[in-house]
């Protein structure tokens, strides 16, 4: 039997060829290709999930160079662990989980290492009971609107950065990733309840820290 | 109607806190603690979606192509898990050699003869070591031996002090000592000893205080001990007396000589 050399000689019917077609292009059929070596399969993956998978360890670590590290880190663990990739999950929600850990795990080795960083900083003082933000408040109205957006985006960018691990990431995952509760509860391998629970308490957290932007 | 505890449920769990559905809309309608609840998810809601997208970097697949060929070169065909254990062993086994040729080297020198490690004496107490007196050989020629004052410094600091100023005090004798007539090649071979000593000790002990380079001390003239001042940081000066020792001696090796204790003596002391 020679092998087959297009999809028109399985001699399927058209709805049955376009499905495998599908198949191939989706996610569990381009890690399926991947795993023979397809390395343009491979490739489409990191396509489709490189901007994802970036911003959401970004938004976990707030750190950009860190999170295109380990994005890729991400990636390379998937093509290694292609053999033991199984299609129950989304591949979504197996990429998600993949970095949720390795953010997870970088910043509990950070904070092992007592960093010394601006955000670790603000908490420390917030803790004291000492105002957060150094600058003191400036009461003239700003000329460029752009920059007193920049500086609550980079407002809020800090105080989810302070969240604790385990309610930043359902909190991230939620609300910038907008991903539904069943596929955070999938990717952190916790319940639907504490999944709700816990973005709560995130948003609470947040309110806090942000009251002044509110 | 929904109760206020259903009505702020909805609003967390929405995707949206303004598409709630008509139940809730009615609730917030008679409800302005709802109202209010809904108010801070909306303004809560509007600051994290001003947060702008971040892209991954346009040689991202650039640099995880490098990045898996740099593993795959590395550790063979998925990175780490063969090259490991590898490079643990190699650099326990690296390491362990290193500690090995450290302690080699570290390894304590067998003593200088006569010397015995393990005591050190102050300065204000220098016992000279055991030294025996030496008859002059006949054919040895007498020349006038050099007068070694050497400063020692008596505080707790003192040995390093003193070990510094005692190889700037020997170069500076070994200078002069150059000056001197040198002895006679028969001479030297007659006696291999006829060098002053070059290991200058503290105490009775022996210690290795400095080394000093080779001065050549007429044995010959051994009746006359070398003279060594020693002066402390207080400025306290003591003269110390040091029998010269030709450790080559016929009449050492022979077992006539006399192995006598050396006194300090008064400055006026001369060869």
């Amino acid at each position: 039997m020679s092998a087959l050399s297009s999809i028109e000689e399985l001699g399927l019917p058209v709805a049955a060829r376009s499905a495998v077609v599908a198949d191939v292009s989706s996610d569990h059929g381009l890690l399926e290709a991947a795993r023979t070596g397809d390395e343009a399969a491979f490739a489409e993956l990191v396509r489709r999930y490189r901007n994802q998978i970036t911003n959401y360890v970004y938004r976990m670590t707030n750190d950009y160079d860190l999170a295109v590290d380990l994005a890729q880190e991400t990636f390379m663990r998937v093509y290694r662990a292609a053999d033991r990739y199984q299609t129950s999950y989304a591949f979504s929600t197996y990429i998600y989980r993949i970095a949720t850990n390795l953010a997870i795990s970088e910043l509990r080795r950070r904070k092992r290492r007592r960093l010394v960083s601006l955000t670790g900083f603000f908490q420390q003082r917030e803790q004291e009971g000492e105002p957060g933000e150094l600058d003191p408040a400036d009461v003239r109205p700003l000329q460029d609107v752009s920059l007193v957006a920049d500086e609550r985006r980079a407002a809020v960018a800090r105080a989810i950065a302070t969240l604790p691990d385990k309610y930043r990431a359902p909190l991230v995952l939620r609300d910038i990733e907008e991903r539904s509760y069943e596929e955070i509860a999938g990717i952190l391998e916790l319940s639907e309840g504490t999944v709700k629970s816990r973005i709560s308490r995130a948003r609470a957290f947040l309110r806090d820290k942000l009251q002044g932007y509110l | 109607m929904l109760t206020c505890q259903q009505c702020r449920a909805e609003i967390e769990t929405a995707q949206r806190p303004d598409s709630l559905t008509a139940r809730a809309a009615e609730h917030l309608s008679a409800c302005a603690a709802c109202r209010a609840a809904q108010a801070e998810r909306l303004s809560l809601h509007r600051l994290l979606s001003e947060l702008e997208p971040v892209a991954a970097p346009p040689d991202f697949e650039f640099r995880l192509r490098a990045r898996m060929q740099a593993r795959q070169t590395v550790g063979g065909p998925f990175g780490f898990s063969l090259f490991a254990p590898r490079a643990v062993g190699l650099a326990l086994a690296v390491s362990l050699a290193l500690t090995f040729a450290v302690l080699l080297r570290l390894r304590p020198q067998p003593s200088q003869p006569g010397g015995d490690p393990g005591t050190r004496q102050s300065t204000a107490q220098v016992a000279p070591p055991a030294v025996a007196p030496v008859r002059p050989m006949p054919s040895e020629v007498v020349s006038a031996p050099p007068q070694v004052a050497v400063n020692v410094g008596a505080t707790v600091s003192g040995p390093v002090k003193a070990r510094r100023h005692l190889a700037a005090t020997a170069r500076t004798e070994s200078a002069r000592s150059n000056s001197r007539p040198a002895l006679a090649p028969a001479q030297e071979v007659a006696d291999l000893g006829v060098r002053g000593t070059s290991v200058v000790t503290a105490g009775g002990a022996g210690e290795q205080v400095a080394s000093l380079p080779p001065i050549p001390v007429p044995v010959a003239g051994s009746a006359q001990p070398l003279k060594v001042l020693l002066k402390d940081t207080q400025g306290t000066a003591r003269l110390v007396s040091i029998e010269a020792v030709s450790f080559g001696s016929r009449d050492l090796l022979a077992g006539r000589a006399q192995m006598t204790p050396v006194k300090a003596t008064s400055d006026q002391g001369v060869w």
